[in-house]
């Protein structure tokens, strides 16, 4: 009888800790939560891509709404847990952002930034804070740069036509990936894909503004009139050390060189064309995808290739060191980042690729 | 003379019990709290202190789980760096009086065996199991990029076990407690 009671007891315990502590983890508010299923369609084989209809390619206005999406049953069903609830990792929505000249010794040479040129203004945004929040959205101007470290993407996207809204960040994954949500609709996005994967926004697929890594001894040579992102974040933060690794210093564990990944994937490269986390261009264009070896365009300067039936150009440019994706007859670019080898091949095992 | 009351004479009588268990449930509060990331131990040069602004909303923010925000940080020369998050505090203060009342209950068993029912192996299965599980849950991420090229895509299940690793932790403290207290109760001569 003790021993029941006892066990009873315990029971009682465990239930009313579990409760009180699972909670703000498991739940974002979401009742399609899918964080707690152990289980991962792997497809080794190619998915349905998207139809193209849709997208910064299409000319006309889109549609809110009324939209399909393929893939998005299969990406909803390979969300993960990232172990934090929504918002857990806080995007940065108050920006506070200080002249080249003021940040000059702020940072090491080698200390990588990502760079958003806009019409009227050029922004650099140190890696080391935007590792802590994954997402700045950049007021007055309807953006917001994406970032996920454990894929290397970095990713400005302009927020849904017509909606004025921000995104955040979800706590959650797929293929290792951020998954973000559109705070005006409580829709994912996932942020390699950059596609709605539901209700007012399944299927609508946000443009992007070129966005490129590149190291500070570069940048305040090449954008000495930008701005700079400060940690004046509203956060504590140790911007000083970043929680997976080191692009600049010989560390111990370090997820940024080292080989295999933390989280499930839909689709492995078995014909390793590249190392896990080799750094490739990806650039998609009507439903077609390409990851190109910076290493080629770089030898060569620039690089021809086809593209769902259309010509595009990857161009070096040797003053920022980076890799510039073009239409061949215009001067506009495709959607097209860096991006880990693993996380584009995961999304998109039917890429082609050129090394 | 009641059982409480007799309880209390023996601790009385046994301060040096209090005096280790309070030692190492400090060590044990400062290794979590060292562990969570919120106090860290490296080369400061000058003074320094930021507070946020929203301190008080900022404060019941959830990183992840059971990791709040801070709301301060202080660098102390020469050594010290100090994240102040009061929800963490709480929680290392409640951890600390948990370990701290196990501790004595593992003591005594070992000091005092005709004291208490525990015997040995079980008053460090009490004490030591909740210690390992909450400081294993602290360090979460750093194991997971450690054994990332290990685990291929099974991160995700290890991040679920550190999940609960606290909770699983007070449970098993409280528990220790609760049957440690039942057979002092039971066993001390009144």
């Amino acid at each position: 009888m003790k021993r029941k009671l006892r066990l009873a007891a315990l029971l009682v315990m465990v239930t009313t800790v579990v409760s009180a502590c699972a909670g703000p983890v498991v739940n974002n508010g979401d009742d399609r939560d899918q964080s707690s299923s152990p289980a991962v369609t792997v497809i080794e084989t190619e998915v349905k891509e998207s139809t193209g209809e849709v997208g910064s390619e299409s000319e006309e206005s889109l549609n809110i709404g009324s939209l399909e999406y393929s893939r998005a049953d299969l990406l909803l069903k390979n969300i993960q847990s990232g172990g934090v609830p929504q918002d857990g990792i806080p995007s940065i929505d108050e920006p506070v952002y200080v002249s080249v000249e003021e940040a000059y010794s702020d940072f090491l040479p080698k200390d990588q930034f990502f760079v958003v040129e806009l019409e009227d203004e050029t922004y650099l945004f140190p890696q080391s804070i935007l590792v802590w929040h994954e997402i700045v959205n950049l007021e007055g101007h309807d953006l917001a740069v994406t970032y996920c470290p454990l894929t290397g993407s970095c990713i400005t996207y302009e927020h849904p036509e017509g909606l004025e809204t921000s995104f955040g960040t979800s706590g959650k994954l797929i293929n290792s990936n951020l998954l973000m949500y559109d705070r005006s609709t409580d829709v994912y996005i996932s942020q390699i894909d950059g596609v709605g994967l539901e209700d007012e926004l399944l299927g609508y697929e946000l443009q992007t503004v070129p966005t490129y890594w590149i190291r500070w001894e570069t940048a305040r040579e090449a954008y000495p009139d930008a701005l700079v992102l400060t940690d004046d974040t509203g956060y504590i933060r140790d911007y000083k050390r970043d929680p997976y690794g080191s692009y600049t210093e010989d560390v111990r564990s370090n997820y940024y060189i080292s080989d295999g990944v933390i989280f499930p994937v839909m689709a492995l490269d078995a014909d390793d064309h590249f190392m896990d986390k080799h750094m490739v261009v990806g650039v998609k264009y009507k439903g077609e995808r390409a990851a190109i070896d910076p290493a080629l365009v770089k030898a060569e300067g620039n690089y021809n290739f086809e593209l769902a039936g259309e010509m595009f150009t990857a161009v070096h440019d040797a003053q920022i060191d980076t890799v510039r994706v073009y239409f061949a007859e215009s001067d506009e670019s495709p959607t097209h980042f860096e991006i880990m080898w693993f996380a584009w091949y995961a999304f998109y095992p039917a890429t082609e690729v050129i090394k | 003379m009641s059982r409480g009351r007799s309880l209390k004479r023996f601790m009385k009588e046994h301060r040096e019990i209090h005096r280790i268990a309070k030692t190492i449930a400090i060590l044990y509060g400062l290794v979590y709290y060292f562990s969570a990331g919120f106090l860290r131990f490296e080369l400061v040069k000058v003074y320094n202190q930021v507070f946020v602004a929203e301190a008080g909303d900022m404060m019941f923010k959830m990183r992840a789980p059971f990791l709040w925000e801070s709301i301060a940080l202080f660098e102390i020369p020469p050594f010290i760096v100090l994240y102040v998050s009061p929800m963490n505090l709480l929680l290392m203060l409640l951890l600390m009086w948990l370990v701290y009342k196990n501790l004595i209950l593992f003591i005594t068993g070992i000091r005092y065996p005709r004291v208490c029912q525990l015997t040995r192996n079980k008053g460090k299965l009490a004490a030591l199991l909740p210690a390992l599980f909450t400081g294993f849950s602290c360090c979460a991420p750093t194991v997971l990029i450690m054994l990332a090229g290990i685990l291929g895509g099974f991160g995700a299940t290890l991040l679920i076990v550190f999940r609960w690793a606290i909770p699983f932790s007070i449970v098993l403290l409280v528990y220790g407690i609760i049957q440690g207290y039942r057979s002092l109760h039971l066993h001390y001569p009144v």
